[in-house]
């Protein structure tokens, strides 16, 4: 049928089928800025248009729908390159991070303030209330709007957004444009999905209807016989390399234990058999021709089952070791199914898989025993929670095609280069072979980490040379993604009658679900980042990891931290209330402080021995007192309303800054002809601002304007090699390899400037901006930029930096808050949240501030509304966004604040340490205790909904 | 499969469009419910109503008639539209659903979670709907029932019942989610005395219920203590445990939400 629309003030005609959804049909014309997030549920507005003047989401109409009417996308107001006022306002309040919600958040906005030119908060977050974003934390949205409003009436207003820091810097610690934000602004072409070429085979996978089975038979050949089919990938035609997803430094502590696709399903969703196709409608109905028979294998769900005498086993492999391999091994392997094929380990990771066991680790400092026995004290309690997922609005991506005999491989990764070795890995080939281009990446939190569909991209482009797209739906998302891993943890604690702790142990048990990725390092993270929040001379951990038939785990923002935080902080207010000790005196007296050396970090290296490590800041002590003062600590506040209990609770978090003696990265920096740069980053960008803290670092040493460097990133035939954005790392390692290599072009500069000038290199130094300025005169670098490129010059000034370390630097944070639970309905509201965190040297203040509402916020949704839950046959029922629940604006907490504690760290750059993973260890156990504060009780539970409230009032039954 | 899309220019041709298309044609509105993911119907034929006029409200001294096509947000917005159904359109947090989601749709899909079903039955709303042998008056609790499918031309309420005392809820775990419990009561007090009370439930069962026979236990006396109606409420509704929470938690959150609204009703 045909239809006549204005589109961004342009008559269109479209042919279209009744059925066509109006985003398809503008992704279609080439509008690209409406996302799918939801698959058409209607439940996360990325893909917002104003229709006929009203914000409405075009996956919820059919293109009759739209016939004779006006449609208005970002795009009408991206004209001539010019930032709109709500563009440049957005940009300007930090809200844009990964930029995959912005156009929809910002055609809300442009709707709002046509409707009223001075919005309340309650009309922005009226306006913004259908638009889910996992990023941001929605929070600096409010300025955004007050600076788009004022901006519409004086196109050069502008408002203070953050704090700045280190006078002395001029770009390093002050508030600048993120240097992507503009373009995601503006909506442009930006992500895996906005590059795929017209010829492009699509690929669909037929996933497991059974959380465990063997596939006894296979039959593809109906599907085969379909016009359109290129080639079906199954077990039996699958190469048989083991190897793992987790993107880890090489070798991996996590296990090889699957193929591409294996003749044993794992978990509900697992691969059984991959097909491409010239469209993604004959991939479907192909999927659907394919006869599997399975054998149907009871499947374990939690830790309980997995450790159970009798458990079903999820890999009854036979066991091989890189080094290390144990004396009994033969024996070992006697017992195994050669139908779950093998397990391949770098080096022990203390893995019985037989007993579905599929990492362990304990260690301690001191002697355990003898500090219970010191102590007046002790308590032993368990804390558990929920599986969560990350939740990325972009989801699982990647486009791979061939160019000549190389293989291309865009992808929304934060892993560039372990992508690239796992691939090369797979298809048996070498890396130079390979080129993996990171585009934007629509929101990562660790899920990204992982290699978690493209390599079987990969794979099938290098067999067929077919140019191949693969997209994950929402439900894949959850069920074949990466969640966070489940986890059961026992802490025992022992005190003196004053409060200091004497003992401290950690039973940690986790759930890895059914394959190993990051099985020992995420739970031993748990420990890592929570043991050292606390001084105490005898501390014991152990770690036990289990498999199981759950959707898998992997790496979660956080990466295990958010859970041991919950365990050992709820642990110590149960403590104080055992003491009769105000929690935040316990917390005083415990707490780690300022060059004490971390003697637990001995123990829990990533795999290997680690490393003690002195604390070279720590800024809690003033993030304790600002957050006691901010919230009114031991005020107790009542409500007006005598079913409404106020309590109020504080923890202290931590996180590290990277993986000292693991992590590496490297950047280039080039001299342009007009004494501008090109910095060449190994980091990859998830939408953090890496690549703006990385310009920040070049420009700020080399005396420009950061509108003199552009960047390039994460390109592993253009970049030098960075391990990747994860643990941490971006600041404190790419950062600092920004840093270095500018460093290095310096000297190169100052040497050039020293020739032209005939001075000394140590009468000389740089100035703003792009000069360098000697006893007797001076010289641009656009004077160098010519000198040094001429046909008498030394060449084009070019700088390698690299960033390794062995020192650590620990971000630290006070969160507290203030919920209200209202004892008749069991609902917590959180009436305040502040986040007093101290991550050195703010690098991009406003950015970091993001940053922290994110990490903050999504903490809450899994504290209070978020699970997956799975029926009796292991199928998780609620894998779509809507009945996960996920938190959006109207569920911000009524006074949310995020404070930067500065310090001054030395090892650095310039005194930064990292912000966002750590923001998410502290909502879990701040809420609930601040529950027990409100109405006495204890849950260890997380989330905590309403029905767990009232069971433990005994308003409903056990 | 969605085979024709049909915008028909007045309710006869609708009508003649649905009867000749027979099975799986369904009438659309706004969208929000037929184009989502969550409708898992085949469709075949779908009719628009949108060139119908049904936008019109219309007062009279005895009824407030509400066309059926208006937004959700124009129920909202327009001052003709009484407050309560105001209060029961805010509850559908999400603007952007609002902005084309209509009365007809929410009352068509007919879910048990709808957040405006609620109050229109405990208003004793009538529905207007249009049918082969011209208009035809129904009470919409016996649309909602017998899960009728005839094309909703308006929705009118007594104007007297919208001069009555009311109080609408919901429990919903997030903002956005969809609601777990609703609850609407309309409540007429005389000398400190329940006069006359309707009292309508979401969530609890297959379809939006009135508890009627709570109304009677009511009507006519002195308000009963809390925890006295609450323990009625307990003994008369059925939830069913599912992903949005267990049946003794939604049983009793259906107790406390219908208590707050008489006893906010009763204030009032």
């Amino acid at each position: 049928m045909k239809i006549q629309v204005l589109i961004n003030g342009i008559k269109k005609q479209f042919y279209t089928e009744a059925s066509e959804k109006v985003r398809d049909l503008l992704q279609r014309y080439g509008i690209v800025s409406v996302r799918n997030g939801c698959d058409g549920q209607g439940s996360c507005g990325n893909c917002a248009i104003i229709l006929n003047g009203k914000v409405v989401n075009s996956c919820l109409l059919l293109a009759p729908q739209i016939d004779g009417k006006e449609i208005i996308t970002i795009d009408y107001f991206s004209k001539n390159r010019e930032l709109s006022a709500v563009q440049s306002a957005f940009v300007d309040a930090g809200i844009v991070q990964c930029g995959y919600c912005t156009p929809a958040m910002e055609l809300a906005v442009e709707e709002l303030l046509q409707r009223d030119s001075n919005p309340t908060s309650e009309q922005i977050k009226d306006a913004l209330s259908g638009i889910f974003c996992r990023c941001t934390g929605y929070e600096q949205v409010f300025n955004a709007v007050e600076i788009a409003a004022q901006r519409k009436k004086d196109k050069n207003f502008t408002k203070k957004i953050a704090p700045e820091f280190k006078e002395e810097l001029s770009v390093v610690g002050k508030v600048k444009r993120k240097v992507d934000a503009p373009k995601l602004a503006r909506g442009e072409r930006a992500f895996v999905e906005d590059f795929v070429d017209a010829n492009t085979c699509y690929l669909k996978m037929l996933l497991s209807p059974y959380a465990h089975a063997y596939i006894k038979n296979i039959d593809t050949s109906e599907a085969e016989k379909l016009e359109g089919v290129v080639y079906i990938l199954t077990h039996k035609n699958c190469p048989d390399i083991y190897y793992n997803q987790a993107g880890q430094g090489y070798p991996e502590p996590s296990p090889y234990d699957r193929k591409l696709i294996s003749n044993k399903v794992r978990h509900y969703g697992d691969r059984v058999a991959a097909v491409v196709a010239e469209t993604a409608e004959i991939a479907e109905a192909a999927i659907k021709l394919i006869k599997v028979e399975y054998e149907i294998l009871p499947h374990v769900m939690t830790i309980d089952e997995a450790a159970a005498p009798n458990a079903p086993i999820i890999h009854k492999s036979k066991v091989e070791y890189v080094v290390g391999a144990p004396d009994n091994l033969e024996e070992y392997n006697k017992n195994a199914d050669e139908r779950d094929g093998k397990i391949i380990y770098q080096f022990p990771i203390h893995a019985d898989p037989h007993k579905n066991i599929a990492a362990g680790v304990e260690g301690g400092i001191g002697n355990i025993e003898d500090g219970f026995k010191e102590a007046d004290v002790i308590i032993e309690r368990e804390y558990e929670s929920k599986q969560v997922q990350c939740t990325p609005l972009e989801p699982h991506v990647v486009y791979t095609k061939m160019d000549g005999d190389r293989l291309v491989i865009h992808a929304s990764t934060q892993v560039p280069w372990h992508l690239r070795r796992i691939v090369a890995y797979i298809l048996g080939t070498s890396e130079n072979n390979i080129r993996v281009i990171k585009e934007r990446v629509g929101g990562g939190f660790g899920a990204k980490q992982d290699i978690v569909l493209e390599e079987v991209a990969a794979y099938l482009t290098w067999i067929t040379g077919r140019p191949i797209f693969y997209r994950y739906t929402r439900e894949e998302e959850f069920i074949a993604a990466r969640t966070r891993h489940v986890m059961k943890i026992k802490v025992k604690l022992g005190a003196k009658k004053d409060g200091k702790l004497t003992a401290v142990y950690m039973d940690l048990k986790a759930n890895t679900g059914p394959y190993g990725s990051h099985c020992l390092t995420v739970p031993m993270n748990a420990c890592s980042k929570s043991l050292p929040l606390f001084l105490c001379d005898n501390v014991k951990f152990k770690v036990t990891t289990y498999y199981s038939n759950i959707a898998p785990t992997g790496a979660y923002q956080g990466y295990g931290a958010p859970k041991g935080s919950f365990a050992l902080q709820m642990a110590a207010a149960e403590l104080a209330e055992k003491l009769g000790m105000d929690l935040l005196e316990f917390l005083e007296k415990n707490r780690v402080r300022d060059g004490v050396m971390l003697e637990i970090l001995r123990c829990l290296g990533e795999g290997r021995e680690g490393t003690p490590q002195q604390v070279s800041s720590c800024g809690l002590e003033q993030a304790l007192k600002k957050g006691a003062e901010l919230i009114r600590w031991g005020i107790k506040e009542e409500s007006e309303d005598p079913d409404i209990k106020i309590g109020k609770g504080v923890v202290i978090i931590q996180q590290g800054s990277g993986l000292p003696g693991l992590d590496s990265a490297n950047a280039d920096i080039k001299m342009l002809g007009d004494g501008t740069f090109m910095l060449l980053s190994g980091g990859a960008d998830l939408g953090t601002g890496l690549d703006t803290v990385s310009v920040k670092m070049a420009a700020e040493v080399l005396c420009v304007d950061i509108e003199d460097v552009s960047i390039i990133s994460a390109d592993t035939d253009v970049t030098p090699f960075d391990v990747g954005a994860y643990a941490s790392s971006g600041t404190y390692f790419s950062g600092a390899a920004a840093m270095n290599a500018a460093i290095a072009m310096k000297e190169k500069i100052l040497a050039a400037a020293a020739e032209m000038l005939k001075e000394p290199k140590e009468n000389l130094r740089l100035e703003k901006r792009g000069m360098v300025v000697g006893k007797n005169g001076k010289v641009s670098y656009k004077e160098i930029a010519a000198y040094t490129q001429s046909g008498t010059g030394c060449g084009q000034l070019i700088a390698s930096g690299n960033f390794t370390t062995d020192k650590a630097s620990f971000p630290y944070g006070a969160h507290f808050c203030q919920v209200a639970v209202n004892t008749r309905t069991g609902k917590v509201e959180i009436q305040k949240y502040y986040a007093l965190q101290d991550c050195g040297t703010p690098i991009n203040p406003e950015l970091a501030i993001g940053q922290i509402y994110g990490g903050v916020l999504k903490t809450i949704g899994h504290s209070l509304y978020e699970e997956m839950v799975y029926n009796e046959k292991g199928r998780c029922i609620n894998a779509n966004l809507l009945d996960y629940k996920v938190p959006m604006i109207n569920d911000l907490p009524e006074d949310f604040r995020v404070e930067l504690i500065f310090t001054d760290d030395p090892f650095g750059p310039f005194g930064a340490k990292s912000v966002s993973e750590i923001s998410c260890n502290g909502a879990a156990p701040v809420i609930a205790i601040a529950i027990h504060d409100a109405v006495g009780l204890w849950i260890r539970d997380w989330p905590f909904t309403p029905e767990k409230i009232l069971k433990g009032l005994n308003k409903i039954k056990q | 499969m969605l085979k024709e899309f049909y915008k028909p220019n007045s309710i006869a041709e609708a009508i003649g469009l649905k009867m000749r298309l027979g099975a799986d044609t369904y009438y659309l509105a706004g969208g929000t419910e037929l184009n989502s993911l969550d409708f898992k119907k085949p469709v075949k034929y779908l009719i628009s109503i949108e060139k119908l006029g049904l936008n019109k409200i219309n007062k009279t001294d005895e009824y407030l008639s509400i066309g059926a096509g208006l937004t959700i947000q124009e129920l909202i917005d327009k001052p003709e539209i009484p407050k309560q159904l105001k209060t029961a359109a805010s509850h559908i947090v999400n603007r952007n659903i609002r902005n084309i989601g209509t009365l007809v749709g929410n009352i068509g899909a007919n879910k048990s979670c709808s957040n405006l079903i609620p109050i229109l039955l405990a208003l004793d709303a009538e529905l207007t709907t249009a049918t082969p042998t011209g208009e035809q008056k129904l009470r919409i609790e016996d649309f909602v029932k017998d899960k009728k499918d005839e094309l909703i031309v308006s929705v009118n309420i007594k104007q007297k019942k919208i001069l009555k005392s009311f109080a609408v809820k919901k429990y919903s775990r997030t903002a956005n989610d969809i609601s777990i419990i609703t609850s609407a009561v309309v409540l007429e007090k005389v000398d400190n005395k329940v006069k006359d009370i309707s009292i309508a439930v979401g969530g609890v069962d297959k379809c939006v219920i009135r508890l009627r026979e709570l109304e009677n236990k009511l009507k006519d006396k002195e308000l009963r203590q809390k925890e006295e109606i609450e323990g009625i409420i307990k003994n008369m509704v059925n939830p069913i445990a599912d992903i949005r929470g267990s049946a003794e938690f939604k049983k009793y959150m259906c107790a406390v939400l219908v208590v707050d609204c008489i006893f906010e009703a009763f204030k009032n």
